[in-house]
């Protein structure tokens, strides 16, 4: 067995681990939440009976073990459960919503890459120069300016006053898709901006790096020239590192797509989140935290795996002198 | 061994000339090499000594125009490659691309770090090979291979497919020795090319190096601190110091009978094989001059055991010719005249 | 001569040097986090105005000597709220990371110290398993257990910030047991209780300390987007937050309702996080890249 599969093998485990106490976790929420959650969620003026009959349909009533038994077996069979509050199987409910949230956050993940890793370079390789100032001053303030002030005054301005763009609402491209592309302008840009700004940031530290580094010397002592240099070997250098940062974007663009979902009345899994939050419908709440943990860290297993593919020193490290 | 040599005219392939380099850097202007002058001709081994900072490697360095500006300023000199000025060239024009590396390479000390760790060998070479060669990828991967036999680092199989960490130390740097081979280098200059490396190793890296010299017919220029590298492998040694060329001459005689008293002074802090077991070694008082504010006057002045009045006011001392070889020295210089 | 005046100069006054050299954006950074303590603290005293005080025939005032940003709609002045809102985001701030970061580099060290064990296990796929939630949502989340209030915002808002101080300090304990410093530590028989807590933990400080200051930064934006959405600080409390959102319906007619906070929350967080990029260089430029 090589390297490359034991490398492998040890982050599906750790993956594993993770996702199984994620799913502890879940089935705690509503277990340990304090109140009385059943009638949070069927409504605190319901009869004796129905919250009996509701709390036994959630298998609540049975002893702890078994209850885990249960909710892990259901899960292992794709079933989400059902939720008492919106009265429809969870299934459903996110199976509604996936596409929408998709549809602006894949954008907005492709863009962060490519512009972060664009700017990032250029800013790198043109170290000093104006553009390099104003892209470092761009970075600074992404991180500083909040999202939600930024997507009010961006609705107003866009919106309301110009009159370019559609303020709230969303509608699907399969339906029509210049509207789509309308609607979805501001959200995916909001959405895109932070990580972007940390992709530019990391790439451009890196290269900065990578540049001065003794092997990038020994290129030019051979006269290899500057171009290929910077674009051939030192952004390939430097990328490597870039992989984990885009894996760590992932929560955010997820956290992105909660708070632009809300301001925007964009149906998805973003705004699911708040709205269940409101209804205190923990049923959602708990497969909703089970459901983006599990995106996570499979998203992160994936770009592990693309790492250690990329990385010969991973690959065959200990395939020794 | 030095190499054989017929006798009479030999052709001169590196002239350097007054070369001064300077650092710019937020405390003020570095002086590195102020007024530096040798030559390196056809088939020859020279060899560059002096403590650390004394300003070789960035002689090198400057030779190929490799030195990082900012913060560095190649300031006034002259490179007469074969009696072509290198400096006049513009530093990423493709003509001076085309002598990196290929007439001139130089071979680094960090045989650890000097290799990109991500790409392989091969291709590391072969982009080198085709830098400078029009050759097809299956030609330049042969060349590759070539290269590294005549490195010493033949396999079977050859390593082009390997990458660099899974290289020893040694091997690491006869494949950058390699580098140069598959070019074509005419000039090789190795920059403490021994340095990081264990004893065995060293003479090793040493031996493969020479053959080549001798195979190719190139010239090679070896700065070290090393004397006893020096000793047994060149023709011609300068001694540096402080960003300038204090001694010089051919190897038996700068090292049986040295003049300056800084090259002396070198001498003495080595041990010898055949030294007394009771003698103690000599270091030489004092700390090399801070090159920040480069001194009018004889920059040994501070240090020298033979140091006069004249010493500190005269100027800079040029190199005369002195015994058999060339000493930067008010007081033998003045010895000599009378 | 420069040398040994250099060497008199006491360690402090060499780190503020150092601190302040990168010119004079951290010095304006330094200035404006000064200038809201002040304000949070002095506030109070100063004004006249209750931020929660109603006042209709006042409302939406222009800016005037009166009231120097104007009112809202509900005639209550928009300075005095903006010194309050600043009250409440910097004291829950600072204590939310203050807490996550004694609980964050105590598991750090536990788990990096005993490492193979099923303490590092646990306390390490946890961390895992939370920071693959976005941090608003893990803070909704804990709020659902803990309820609501300011202590329970700022536990909330803190138990987000406890990975990172977990995998930082983890990274650096890996790093220094594996160093010949520590090896000698334990060769020379020194107590494990000893090694953590004088060597294992003074080294890990200066990161930490990098981390809080940017950590500052993103609870003021975290705490200021909650109390947006209408979650954390509640109307009709003043938080810039709140302020943003009740601003929001005017900003044709007073834009600074909205503006002013915005600006507000934008100038605090640029100003931490440029200070803890300027903390980390002075402290350790080895860090840049990592953290």
């Amino acid at each position: 067995m090589n390297s490359l599969t034991r490398y492998i093998i040890k982050r599906i485990l750790i993956s594993l681990l993770v996702i199984v106490l994620a799913g502890v976790f879940a089935f705690c929420v509503i277990r340990f939440v304090p109140g009385d959650p059943i009638r949070a969620m069927i409504g605190s003026d319901a009869d004796e009976a129905a919250v009996e009959a509701a709390r036994r349909s959630l298998n609540l009533d049975k002893p702890i073990l078994t209850q885990m038994q249960l909710w892990f077996g259901n899960l292992l069979k794709g079933n989400l459960g059902r939720s008492l509050v919106l009265n429809d199987s969870i299934n459903n409910i996110f199976a509604a919503r996936i596409p929408t949230t998709l549809s602006l956050s894949i954008p907005a993940f492709t863009i962060a890459i490519i512009f972060g890793i664009f700017f990032g370079t250029v800013c790198a390789t043109h170290r000093g120069s104006m553009i390099d100032q104003i892209l470092t001053v761009y970075i600074a303030g992404t991180n500083g300016v909040p999202i939600f002030w930024l997507a009010i005054l961006m609705m107003n301005f866009f919106g309301t006053r110009l009159g370019w763009l559609p303020v709230l609402g969303y509608v699907k491209p399969s339906e029509d898709l210049g509207q789509w592309f309308l609607h979805a302008v501001m959200p995916v840009a909001l959405i895109s901006l932070q990580p972007l700004a940390a992709v530019a940031r990391q790439v451009r530290t890196n290269m900065l790096e990578v540049i001065g580094q003794d092997y990038i010397r020994t290129a030019r002592a051979y006269g290899v020239s500057e171009t290929r240099i910077k674009y051939e070997y030192a952004l390939r250098n430097a990328l490597i590192p870039v992989i984990t940062v885009v894996a760590l974007q992932v929560p955010t663009i997820i956290g992105g797509s909660m708070l632009i979902e809300v301001c925007f009345s964009i149906a998805g899994m973003g705004r699911l989140i708040m709205t269940s939050v409101s209804n205190t419908d923990y049923l959602v709440i708990q497969a909703l935290v089970l459901f983006i943990s599990v995106v996570v860290v499979l998203c992160n297993l994936l770009l592990d795996i693309v790492y250690g593919l990329i990385d010969p020193r991973i690959r065959l490290s200990s395939g020794g002198k | 061994m030095p190499v054989e040599r017929t006798s009479g005219e030999k052709e001169r392939l590196l002239e350097v000339k007054d070369l001064h380099v300077s650092f710019f850097t937020p405390a003020g202007e570095v002086h590195a090499v102020n007024g530096v002058s040798y030559h390196v001709d056809k088939e020859e081994v020279v060899a560059i000594v002096g403590e650390s900072g004394c300003g070789k490697s960035v002689t090198q360095m400057s030779v190929i125009q490799l030195i990082q500006t900012p913060p560095g300023k190649i300031m006034s000199g002259e490179v007469l490659f074969e009696g072509k000025d290198l400096l006049k060239l513009d530093r990423n024009s493709k003509e001076m691309r085309g002598y990196r590396g290929s007439e001139i390479s130089m071979i680094f000390q960090e045989p650890m770090t000097s290799l990109n760790p991500i790409f392989t060998i091969g291709k590391q070479m072969t982009d080198i090979i085709r830098t400078h060669q029009n050759v097809s990828k299956k030609e330049a991967v042969e060349i590759a291979v070539k290269a590294l036999a005549a490195g010493g680092v033949s396999g079977p199989p050859a390593p082009v497919k390997n990458y660099p960490f899974e290289l020893s130390g040694g091997m690491r740097q006869r494949v950058l020795i390699a580098f140069s081979v598959a070019c074509h280098a005419r000039l090789i200059i190795a920059d403490e090319p021994t340095t990081a490396l264990d004893v065995t190793t060293q003479a090793q890296v040493m031996e493969v190096l020479l053959g080549i010299v001798r195979t190719y017919k190139s010239s090679l220029v070896v700065v070290t601190h090393n004397l006893g590298l020096v000793s047994r492998y060149a023709d011609r040694i300068y001694v540096m110091y402080a960003g300038r060329v204090i001694e010089s001459g051919t190897t038996e005689e700068l090292l049986v009978h040295p003049q300056h008293p800084y090259t002396k002074g070198l001498l003495n802090s080595v041990p010898k094989l055949d030294d007394d077991k009771n003698s103690e070694l000599e270091p030489i008082d004092g700390t090399p001059p801070n090159l920040l504010e480069y001194p009018e006057h004889c920059a040994f002045a501070p240090r020298c055991p033979m140091v006069c009045e004249q010493c500190r006011t005269q100027g800079q001392p040029e190199l005369r010719h002195v015994a058999g070889h060339y000493v930067a020295c008010h007081v033998i210089g003045e010895e000599v005249q009378k | 001569m420069t040398g040994k005046r250099t060497k008199e100069q006491s360690a402090a006054v060499q780190f503020i040097r150092r601190f302040f050299s990168r010119g004079i954006i951290v010095k304006a950074a330094t200035a404006i986090v000064l200038l809201f303590i002040i304000g949070m603290i002095l506030g109070p005293v100063i004004t006249p105005y209750d931020p929660n005080a109603i006042n209709l025939r006042e409302f939406l005032s222009e800016p005037s000597w009166k009231h120097w940003l104007g009112t809202d709609v509900q005639g209550r002045d928009v300075m005095t709220r903006i010194m309050y809102g600043a009250r409440v985001s910097m004291v829950a701030c600072f204590f939310a990371c203050l807490g996550s970061a004694v609980v964050g580099i105590a598991l750090g060290l536990i788990a990096a110290y005993w490492q193979g064990s099923i303490w590092e296990t646990l306390i390490m796929r946890y961390v895992d398993f939370q920071m693959s939630l976005p941090a608003m949502l893990i803070t909704i989340i804990a709020g659902l257990f803990l309820g609501y209030g300011l202590v329970a915002l700022i536990i909330a808002m803190g138990i987000g910030y406890i990975p990172s101080y977990i995998r930082l300090i983890y990274s650096v304990v890996i790093q220094l047991k594996e160093s010949d410093y520590v090896v000698a530590l334990r060769l020379a028989n020194v107590k494990s209780f000893q090694i953590i807590f004088r060597h294992l933990l003074l080294n890990s400080i200066p990161s930490a300390i990098v981390m809080f200051a940017m950590n500052l930064g993103k609870a003021v934006m975290l705490e200021s987007t909650l109390s947006f959405l209408g979650i954390g600080i509640q109307a009709p409390q003043a938080s810039w937050g709140t302020m943003v959102s009740d601003g929001y319906e005017y900003i044709f007619r007073r834009p600074v309702l909205c503006l002013a906070p915005g600006i507000c929350i934008t100038l605090l967080v640029i100003s931490f996080n440029i200070i803890g990029d300027s903390l980390r260089d002075t402290l350790d430029p080895r860090l840049r890249g990592r953290i």
